[in-house]
């Protein structure tokens, strides 16, 4: 089965086995037609290990980075990525850089079931990596969509993110076009909100782009307050919602560059806010 | 002074911070905000050859009084030191 994917400016195509699963998120950014910017062959194996020790043996010198649910190889400017899940040692998929347009990877034949899952399926395609080489940046963000402009509500996880797009489709009958993602584009003429394929346990994604016209950074409180923030205090409250290949100096370099043009072209609000129409009443005044 | 780990040094947003990368990003996260004097320190320290080799390459610089700089220069590498961001060359570790 072959079929291409649109995200922002990028496309992709996956190769993969009839029948294996994806989320029914990723549907929505189907396309069609020109060359895709990188391949990914997916395949099923019971053999993770071997693709591990492969990949060690093609490359004499090799750095390896170990983060919470991932290990990175590192051989020049290829890298092999072995995905295991929170707290498990044990590895679900490998991925490996085959050449700058493909990468091969292998997923485990026991986890085919929760490939519908989109945080697990789409990790498998190391996408924040091909999204910062074509300088757009993924957000962890409720997107929502007022008056035909993007408003992206950004906080971690279990802050609020979606409840405070609810509270405004309930109240200002916005439209919320993804509960927990979006992708960011400096485009000629100002940033755009692109849709992705992301959208955790919200179940809201759709493929659609407005130009942004705020993020508003969200904490929980009982008062609600909303101040504008500036220089600086943007850049660090943004770098911690951005999904940055921290070890990777260039990309690092590259998103510190967005972020800080981030900073000097989009309003960044912080808003302290409780569940109610007053926090909505309270972001308004500032919008 | 020999800088051990992996960081990116630049100016965002009229500040100049300190990012690890590379392999340094598993062992701290996050980013060390600098002051104008502990980013000349951090430029110069694998070039003095002593602390008061760097405190007198501060004083040639700033128009501040040694003590200010022995406290600067002695507070910022202890704190770098302590993170094991960088390491001492010298055996009697003195430097």
């Amino acid at each position: 089965m072959r079929k291409q994917y649109q995200f922002g400016r990028v496309q992709i195509e996956l190769q993969m086995p009839d029948g294996m699963s994806m989320p029914k998120n990723m549907g929505m950014f189907e396309c069609e037609g020109a060359d895709a910017d990188m391949l990914f062959q997916l395949e099923y194996t019971s053999d993770l290990m071997a693709v591990e020790r492969q990949f060690r043996r093609e490359h004499v010198k090799i750095q390896e980075i170990r983060r919470e649910n991932m290990r990175i190889l590192i051989a020049g400017n290829r890298e092999c990525r072995i995905l295991s899940f929170h707290g498990n040692a044990a590895p679900y998929a490998v991925s490996v850089e085959e050449n700058e347009k493909k990468n091969h990877v292998w997923v485990a034949e026991e986890v085919a079931s929760l490939l519908s899952h989109d945080t697990i399926f789409v990790s498998l395609l190391s996408l924040e990596k091909l999204m910062i080489k074509n300088n757009a940046l993924i957000l962890h963000s409720a997107y929502m969509c007022r008056e035909d402009r993007a408003v992206l509500f950004s906080a971690p996880s279990e802050t609020g993110k979606s409840t405070q797009a609810d509270l405004w489709e309930k109240y200002r009958q916005t439209r919320t076009i993804n509960g927990d993602r979006s992708l960011l584009i400096r485009e000629p003429d100002g940033w755009y909100a692109y849709g992705w394929p992301v959208c955790g346990s919200s179940e809201i994604c759709h493929n659609e782009t407005y130009p942004i016209h705020a993020i508003v950074m969200l904490h929980q409180a009982e008062d609600n307050e909303v101040i504008r923030l500036n220089g600086f205090s943007i850049i660090q409250r943004l770098m911690a919602q951005i999904t940055i290949n921290m070890w990777n100096a260039e990309f690092q370099t590259r998103a510190l560059d967005l972020i800080e043009q981030i900073a000097l072209e989009i309003p960044v609000y912080e808003l302290g806010c409780n569940i109610s129409e007053e926090a909505v009443q309270c972001l308004e005044r500032v919008l | 002074m020999r800088i051990a780990k992996e960081f990116i040094l630049r100016e965002i947003a009229g500040e100049c911070i300190l990012v690890p990368t590379g392999a340094t990003t598993q062992e701290f996260n996050g980013m060390l905000t600098m002051s104008e004097t502990a980013r000349f320190i951090w430029e110069n320290l694998e070039k003095a050859d002593s602390l008061e080799e760097m405190i007198q390459m501060i004083l040639d610089e700033y128009e501040i009084d040694e003590e200010t700089a022995r406290r600067d220069a002695v507070g910022f590498i202890s704190q770098l030191v302590g993170n094991g961001f960088v390491e001492c060359t010298k055996e009697d570790r003195t430097w």
